[in-house]
């Protein structure tokens, strides 16, 4: 299939508090599903976070395994542990539900309304309610079926984007859900492919400026950006068999996706290939990986192997959120982040010069280090990724 | 008159790099206004010239060095330069 459901969430903890009260989870289902909640526990700090975490995970089991949305919202209400101080069990969410077509179930309780993004003007979803008494009070829950066409965006956030600014005298009732809606119509008639990532981060921004860079209450914004796949070629390593040079040429030349060109001898061998110039960016020095090159066709042209590791490093570990163009690590990590299915094309020749014990130790192993990479992006950043050896 | 022209070439390939070829680059920028103001030096990137056990590899108008540190860069490039 040739569509993809992007979704990314940004989310800031309320000012000098430590721990997330807001929860956002999302999980792939093994039938190409993609389950996302939002959650938001009463109050902030760790019971806030307790609340919001176990209401999450709940609902992301009972959506994963497809159980009636109404029925996954009882269960929960019924489950949830009380507020000792409110005498309330209390955390408030939103679940989406989406398959690949884009039909999409959505369950909503208490967050402010769940926004369909669509030709630059918000669609009303028309939702059912359903009500359950508990111990302590009565409860409704919203729920839908829509069907999502390509460009159109799902946008849900916790009350601490509504409510930003509350109190002062430019927006004594805070930032408003229909300043939200306009701010977001305006950054998306700006950019109208603005990816899931930085419409989230925009918005969440937004509102941290609006409580003067102090959030009042935890701040989370998710984006479900449903659009036709971007697809991203990455060649990597001299083919085993020289002979099979030509063959990675015309792979290269025949994608039309993106296409990053990893390693000294790889790039020498397609830009020969193409019968294109290769010059090495000497304003790109770092002192710990190599500059990138300039090739015409490709999108990144880097060193092989110190690169790729670094990169590694990166996905697992940093907070890629907000990437500056930094180094030829970066922009690699930059362009996985927007793409959706991923194709490496990996040559198995051994570098004698990297089996040394003076060389980094990862140096030696191009596959164990593409196949580690490929885990990292299927399992955390959700990609599609098929790998080729020649 | 017109200064005389050194252009050299450095691989910053994954081996020459991790055998240092980066700190060439950041000594020669570092050292080259200084040492050699008389003289105009060309220094540009390039990739895997296929000898990586040899490396760093470094060429100086078309010729070929091995094994090229910061410790013998200064009298590589003084082999060419004319008195």
């Amino acid at each position: 299939m040739n569509n993809t459901i992007e979704v990314a969430h940004y989310n800031l903890h309320k000012y000098k508090e430590k721990v997330a009260g807001d929860c956002f989870l999302m999980n792939k289902a093994p039938d190409e599903r993609i389950v996302a909640t939002l959650a938001d526990g009463m109050g902030s700090g760790v019971k806030a976070n307790i609340l919001s975490e176990l209401t999450a995970s709940m609902l992301q089991r009972f959506m994963l395994a497809n159980v009636n949305t109404v029925r996954a919202a009882n269960s929960i209400m019924e489950t949830l542990p009380i507020c000792s101080v409110r005498k309330v069990s209390y955390s408030t969410f939103t679940s989406l539900n989406i398959s690949p077509d884009g039909v999409t179930k959505t369950l909503e309780y208490d967050n402010p309304e769940l926004l369909w993004f669509r030709n630059n003007e918000f669609l009303q979803i028309t939702k059912k309610t359903s009500s359950i008494e508990t111990n302590t009070t009565r409860n409704t829950t919203l729920y839908a079926e829509i069907k999502l066409e390509f460009g159109d965006r799902l946008i849900m956030f916790s009350d601490g984007v509504t409510q930003a600014g509350m109190g002062f005298s430019a927006t004594p009732l805070g930032w408003r859900i229909n300043n939200v809606k306009k701010y977001i119509k305006d950054i998306i008639s700006n950019e109208t492919t603005i990816s899931a990532k930085d419409l989230s981060f925009n918005i969440v921004e937004k509102a941290k400026e609006m409580d003067l860079n102090q959030p009042k209450d935890d701040i989370t914004c998710a984006v479900v950006y449903y659009r036709k796949t971007r697809e991203l070629m990455v060649i990597t390593g001299p083919p085993g068999d020289r002979n099979k040079c030509p063959y990675m040429v015309e792979q290269f030349q025949q994608f039309s996706g993106k296409k990053i060109v990893s390693g000294g001898t790889t790039s020498k061998i397609i830009a020969d290939g193409i019968g294109a110039d290769l010059e090495v960016d000497m304003t790109d020095m770092h002192s710990d990986i190599p500059p990138r090159s300039i090739m015409k066709g490709a999108a990144l042209v880097t060193e092989g192997l110190l690169t790729i590791n670094k990169v590694i490093n990166i996905l697992d570990n940093e907070n890629i959120t907000q990437i500056k163009d930094i180094d030829a690590a970066h922009r690699m990590v930059e362009l996985f982040i927007d793409t959706d299915s991923i194709y490496f094309l990996v040559g198995t020749a051994i570098n004698e010069a990297h089996q040394n014990q003076n060389m980094p130790v990862e140096m030696g192993l191009r596959r164990i280090s593409i196949n580690k990479l490929a885990n990292i992006l299927r399992e955390k950043y959700l990609k599609k990724v098929t790998i080729e050896y020649v | 008159m017109s200064k005389e022209k050194i252009n050299i070439e450095l691989c910053l390939g994954s081996s020459c790099f991790s055998k240092g070829s980066n700190k060439i680059v950041d000594f020669l920028e570092e050292k080259l206004s200084d040492n050699f103001f008389d003289i105009e030096i060309s220094l540009k990137g390039c990739l895997c010239k296929d000898k990586c056990t040899e490396g760093p590899i470094v060429k100086i108008n078309d010729k070929l060095y091995t094994n090229v540190s910061t410790d013998n860069i200064t009298s590589l490039i003084n082999e060419h330069i004319s008195n």
